[in-house]
């Protein structure tokens, strides 16, 4: 089939690479971006600074739903300092002219200001732009905003009772998407606005014959990514030129946005990325561009717009969720039938949410082969922040349903957790879901791989606590749209630079295709830059995220250089006479059989006949080249080693063993330390974040408030190993990585919990309180 | 209300990683604003404005604060260092920074600068004990590494500067 041709190919690609000993590829490399960064000279959004710059504040809807009857800007018009306010009424008028006001991922649902409805505690209304930020925000305090207040749903409970009032009475235009919806959105019957169903068999006819059936509700919180950098973007809309910089992970697709938006061409439009302080979804897609570009037009200058962690908490965050597992197994203790209905709460703006429900769909069955299964994700609407991407996008929550009810069943089975699981994991070459691409992966092997490192986890516990060990897998359907591009420019000093559209977003991106370029073209590693993100003048690239950077990104950078390279082996071979099969390119160097050589660089001069010129080399990666999805499959296991303090319902995590399946690694040092990275942030979902409302209004939207993990909560025995099987579609037969890893945590560390207390807690984070609560209650059950 | 007071002007004088500087500050400016916005050192980065995360950690007299709380007129008569002054002038880098850069401890780089000034403070100051060091970094936080090497490289140059 299709899927076989395609892996021919990429076998072939990886082939050529494999008989040569990497120079580049495999080695622990520095960071590219280090140097300036532990210099503080690396510049973020937030430090652009053009001639003329004025800073914007936001004003803000102060109810979770209601209409306008009034916005009042006088004061804040009239404040020193001040060069203007805008509302919606000012969007379609010159100077700032919108050709259409609202935008959308899925569906064009968020408008750049609120007109009319408003739908959350935090959506803007109005925005300031003054000669400073101070300025700025204590103008957007002048301006008063009068809503009627309307009966609101701000929890998921409350907004999926048939009785809810609707956040979204009437549909939006469909945008004509690089993210189709699997299916088309329903707006004006409930707040469910989809759901997306997978499944296979007769779940309903197998549950009824079982021998033994199972059935529980698991919970998971609202979670705010904190990237350290707040969302900033700095725009600059000239008659010719609107220049955005933006911390923005998807700056093609803001480039898009604002072309239509604004009514000029993609190339008036032009979109910089300068180095982004992290990311984790929080920064994909367009957030406050539209509104930035609209008050530079209205000021006529340059404006920077820096939210502060409250207004970047209302940016994005993760889908809270309500999951019910129903499952049986067979008189062998197999578990043949599996059944899963999972709510999303995406807020109150559809941002990417039904590609997020569909991915929860499938990261909610795991790599298991279950023989029955069905999986019914819902998207429900509610008035709370919008919820985005967030790393490994619908996966921690539905597999933290997953992986703490197989615990549970294995618990009642009296069956090993590794054991039970290597019963039902995929086996490798599986069509373990129909119509989608064969399992990659060698999960039993990984199984193994993890038990045998998860030994060595032997932190002490102190004396009052309990000790606990839990298992917990994560299986992935990553690479989301596998399109880039990538343009390199060989010198005629032979250095070579690489434009790529993947963000540096810390993941490290710049550095990986560093070497990936070095191998491909045969220099080394120092002889190759790297350049920001720019659509100005940049290739196009889909997205940073979901996985893709290396294999995808990656892949568009070694055919470019390939394309570099055939050119220098093209002009030696017309020079010598000699068969292209023979040239070999190493250090720069370009070698003929018979020792003469040539450095690259020369070639460059030799074509052009003086001492300057460029060679240039385009390299695709297209949607066309994978017929079948994933590209490939993202696996990771995590063993979780915790002691929970029964007095205090305090639980430390004291170590955590993962394995995940890489295909290959380009670069050990940074590997790990996005593995370690996902370990962490996911540790925060499972013992100390959520994003509370109450009634719609946040309840910690700071970080006094809302904690995430601090390096005294992290043990020093954070163990993680790769498996290397060569498999993936990137060059070298690299896989995408950074995102498994996180799948696993939440229910590793609740498995743990479990078997240090004897009690199930089905609701993250296990807070003190909730784990106190849950071992008291227990207790008493036992008298 | 205190804007009045709030609007006032403070002559400042105070050296700037080896620098003196004079400036006129408002009594409501914090130091974060007076570094990134008037002497445009834009290492010191801005991040939680609630001294939890500590990204915008500065050196006040050899003293880690966070920036984005302390106010300016405080730095009168004081020394201040961020991340631009780790580096010799020449440009060597001081051997936390090589650290760093060694062992992998940053990703993104937003929160790196003050990590290094803590990290910095804590070996200026002899502290070499691994949970001594945990726990005084424990005012930074870092959302993309894991921490784990953020350890590793401290501690390598915390047990060199032991041995000495």
């Amino acid at each position: 089939m299709t899927n076989l041709q395609n892996g021919i190919r990429l076998a072939s690609e990886s082939e050529e690479a494999t008989v040569s000993d990497f120079a580049a590829v495999g080695q622990p490399l520095p960071r590219r971006d280090s140097v300036e960064k532990v210099m503080g000279r690396a510049q973020f959004t937030g430090d652009i600074q053009p001639a003329g710059l004025l800073h914007a504040a936001l004003v803000v809807s102060p109810v979770p739903k209601g209409w306008i009857t009034r916005v009042e800007t006088e004061l804040a018009r009239a404040t020193a300092g001040v060069h203007a306010v805008i509302t919606a009424d000012d969007l379609h008028a010159p100077p700032i002219s919108c050709t259409d006001t609202r935008y959308g991922v899925v569906v064009r649902d968020r408008p750049i200001l609120a007109a009319d409805r408003v739908t959350f505690v935090g959506e803007p209304v109005a925005a300031v732009v003054a000669e400073s930020r101070a300025i700025a925000k204590a103008a957007a305090l002048e301006v008063a905003v009068e809503v009627t207040s309307e009966e609101a749903a701000t929890t998921l409970d409350a907004a999926l009772e048939p009785s809810s009032p609707l956040v979204h009475p009437e549909p939006f235009e469909v945008e004509d998407a690089v993210y189709a919806s699997p299916l088309p959105l329903t707006f004006g019957k409930s707040n469910t606005g989809l759901v997306f169903e997978t499944a296979r068999g007769e779940v309903e006819q197998a549950l009824a014959r079982c021998a033994r059936t199972f059935d529980a509700s698991y919970r998971f919180p609202a979670v705010y990514q904190y990237a350290m950098e707040p969302f900033t973007v700095v725009a600059d809309a000239r008659p010719d030129l609107i220049h955005v910089w933006s911390s923005a992970q998807h700056p093609s697709y803001v480039a898009r946005d604002l072309a239509r938006m604004f009514g000029a061409d993609l190339g008036s439009v032009q979109v910089s990325v300068p180095y982004v302080g992290g990311g984790f979804g929080s920064k994909s897609f367009t957030h406050v561009e539209p509104l930035a570009v609209a008050l530079s037009r209205k000021a006529g200058r340059p404006v920077r717009l820096e939210l502060d962690v409250a207004e970047a908490m209302t940016i994005s965050r993760r889908h809270d969720a309500i999951a019910r597992v129903r499952s049986g197994v067979d008189g062998n203790g197999r578990m043949v039938a599996y059944d899963l209905d999972i709510a999303y709460n995406t807020g109150a703006y559809t941002l990417l949410g039904p590609y997020i429900v569909a991915k929860g769909a499938f990261r909610g069955l795991g790599g298991y082969d279950f023989e029955h299964y069905r999986v019914r994700a819902r998207m429900v609407f509610t008035n709370t922040s919008p919820a985005g991407s967030m790393r490994a996008v619908g996966g921690p929550q539905a597999a933290f349903a997953l992986e703490s009810h197989l615990d549970e069943v294995a618990i009642e089975l009296e069956r090993d957790p590794f054991e039970f699981r290597r019963g039902l994991v995929a086996s490798k070459g599986a069509e373990f879901r129909r119509g989608r691409t064969l399992m990659d992966a060698d999960l039993t092997e990984n199984l193994t791989r993890l038990e045998g490192l998860a030994r060595d986890l032997d932190a002490p516990t102190r004396t009052h606590e309990s000790l606990g060990t839990g298992l917990a897998m994560g299986v992935a359907d990553p690479g989301a749209s596998p399109v880039s591009s990538a343009v390199v420019r060989l010198a005629a000093d032979g250095s070579l630079t690489v434009l790529v559209g993947s963000v540096e977003i810390g993941q490290g991106v710049s550095t990986v295709v560093r070497q990936i370029a070095a191998e491909a073209l045969g220099v080394r590693c120092d002889r190759v830059a790297v350049r920001p993100t720019d659509t100005g003048y940049g290739p196009y690239d889909a997205s940073t995220g979901a996985s893709r950077s290396t294999s995808f990104s990656g892949l568009a950078v070694y055919r470019a250089c390939r394309d570099v390279r055939a050119r220098v082996v093209a002009a030696v071979c017309a020079e010598w006479a000699c068969d292209p099969e023979q040239i070999h390119v190493d250090d720069g160097v370009v070698w003929a059989p018979d020792g003469r050589s040539w450095e690259v660089g020369e070639c460059v001069r030799r074509h052009y006949g003086q001492n300057g010129g460029n060679f240039y080399g385009i390299g695709e990666v297209t949607g066309h080249e994978f017929p079948t999805t994933p590209a490939f499959w993202e696996a990771a296991a995590g063993v979780a080693r915790v002691g929970v303090d029964e007095e205090t319902g305090q639980v430390r995590l004291l170590g955590y063993a993962s394995v995940a399946d890489v295909g290959r690694v380009v670069n050990p040092l940074l590997l790990t330390g996005q593995e370690q990275g996902a370990i962490v942030q996911g540790l925060g979902h499972s013992l100390y974040e959520s994003l509370e409302w109450e009634q719609g209004y946040p309840l910690n939207d700071s970080l006094l408030e809302y904690r995430v993990p601090r390096i005294t909560d992290v043990p020093d025995d954070v163990l993680e190993t790769f498996v290397e099987n060569y498999g993936g579609p990137g060059p070298f037969g690299v896989k995408g990585a950074g995102e498994a890893g996180i799948i696993p945590v939440g229910a590793a560390i609740a498995n743990a919990v479990t078997r240090a207390l004897g009690v199930r807690i089905r609701e993250l984070p296990l807070s003190p309180e909730r784990v106190w609560l849950a071992s008291r209650n227990a207790g008493r059950d036992d008298r | 209300m205190s804007s009045a007071a709030g609007q006032r002007d403070v002559p400042v004088e105070c050296a700037v990683n080896g620098r003196s500087v004079s400036l006129t500050v408002r009594a409501s400016e914090f130091v974060i604003d007076v570094l990134r916005d008037r002497l445009g050192l834009t290492g010191t980065k801005r991040s939680c404005d609630v001294e939890v995360c500590g990204a915008c950690t500065v050196l006040i007299d050899g003293r880690s604060v966070s920036a984005c709380t302390t106010l300016a007129v405080e730095l009168d008569g004081t020394e201040v260092r961020t991340v631009e002054g780790l580096a010799a002038a020449d440009g060597t880098l001081h051997p936390l920074q090589r650290a760093f850069v060694k062992h992998g401890a940053l990703q993104c780089g937003f929160c790196t600068p003050g990590f290094l000034m803590t990290g910095y403070e804590l070996i200026d100051g002899g502290v070499h004990d691994r949970e001594d060091i945990r726990a005084a970094l424990d005012g930074n936080i870092c959302r993309c590494t894991g921490y784990v090497k953020i350890m590793d490289a401290i501690m390598e140059v915390a047990q060199c500067g032991q041995m000495r």
